[in-house]
């Protein structure tokens, strides 16, 4: 097996040059930014490891993340970019459990779906926002494979369910019967219980603060930058 | 479409791996001669999604 060696520094301008010569392109100049962004995509992946077709995003990859950003001083706020089917209610939990206790600013915007175990990530920024046309499906939680059918395996369920309703009421202006109420609708999904929620209505719910896309995201991000600045040398 | 289409490659194992190129995090898919396909970079800061050398579908040299 032969790889052709080049020192690191000269095979990188030879990549430059390339880019130039056939086709036209240029490096764009390093900027900093001083927001970092974390996207939630596909399924959220926990205790169990999903099977390569799938897209997912494993909290083991988001958590040393969430601690670099809150212990990096050249960052100051995080976006969380949202378009996940749910998933793993603990790895979930965990997420946002990270996100909310972030002593930066946090924003959170859902984009096509935040489902499930998506809704209480979404919340857990400081705020949300949630494109027009996004869905967000509130149902309740569920266990798939080798369940021991006793008592106290529904007990547990039911425990869990109290968490993630818990989560999402503290974290956000839903009230508890609201919720309950919309987790098991009937008639809304085809094979489950459940409600479909899209955009406008989550805002109208209390479930997320705000209509809006990416703009909007990042001039609430630099607005909130702004105030947890001044918060941190005492002037309010 | 035909079920054949869809499904092409799906009985296909693919050889994902977590790789450090460039003082990054990619997953990489692996080919011969110790070459591999960037799948997806793991970072949050959005400027190393601006980076050329980090865009997904890029053949890169990890052994």
């Amino acid at each position: 097996m032969e790889v052709p060696e080049k020192e690191p520094q000269n095979q990188e301008q030879g990549q430059k040059t390339e880019l130039i010569n056939q086709l036209g392109q240029t490096q764009l100049p390093v900027a900093k930014s001083n927001i970092h962004v974390i996207t939630i995509v596909g399924q959220v992946e926990g205790h169990l490891v999903m099977p390569p077709q799938n897209k997912t995003t494993k909290y083991e990859h988001i958590i040393p993340q969430l601690v670099a950003v809150e212990q990096n001083p050249e960052i100051e706020g995080l976006l969380v970019i949202l378009n996940t089917v749910g998933g793993d209610v603990e790895a979930g939990l965990a997420i946002a459990e990270m996100i909310k206790s972030l002593s930066k600013p946090t924003v959170s915007l859902v984009l096509g779906g935040g489902h499930s175990i998506g809704v209480p990530i979404a919340v857990s920024a400081d705020y949300s926002f949630i494109a027009h046309s996004a869905t967000m499906t509130i149902h309740p939680i569920r266990l798939t494979g080798l369940v021991i059918g006793v008592q106290q395996s529904f007990d547990y369920l039911d425990k869990m369910q109290d968490r993630v309703i818990n989560f999402i009421t503290a974290n956000s202006k839903v009230d508890e019967d609201t919720f309950r109420k919309l987790m098991t609708t009937t008639g809304e999904l085809a094979r489950d219980i459940g409600t479909v929620i899209v955009g406008k209505e989550a805002v109208k719910l209390g479930l997320i603060d705000e209509l809006g896309g990416v703009g909007d995201a990042i001039r609430k991000m630099n607005a909130l930058i702004e105030e947890n600045k001044f918060k941190s040398i005492g002037v309010h | 479409m035909p079920e054949e289409t869809i499904l092409e490659g799906f009985d296909q194992k693919r050889d994902f791996r977590y790789k450090q190129y460039k003082g990054k995090n990619l997953i990489i898919e692996s080919k011969e001669n110790g070459k591999g396909v960037i799948i997806q970079l793991l970072s949050t800061d959005p400027n190393d999604f601006l980076n050329q050398s980090f865009l997904p579908g890029n053949e890169i040299i990890w052994e």
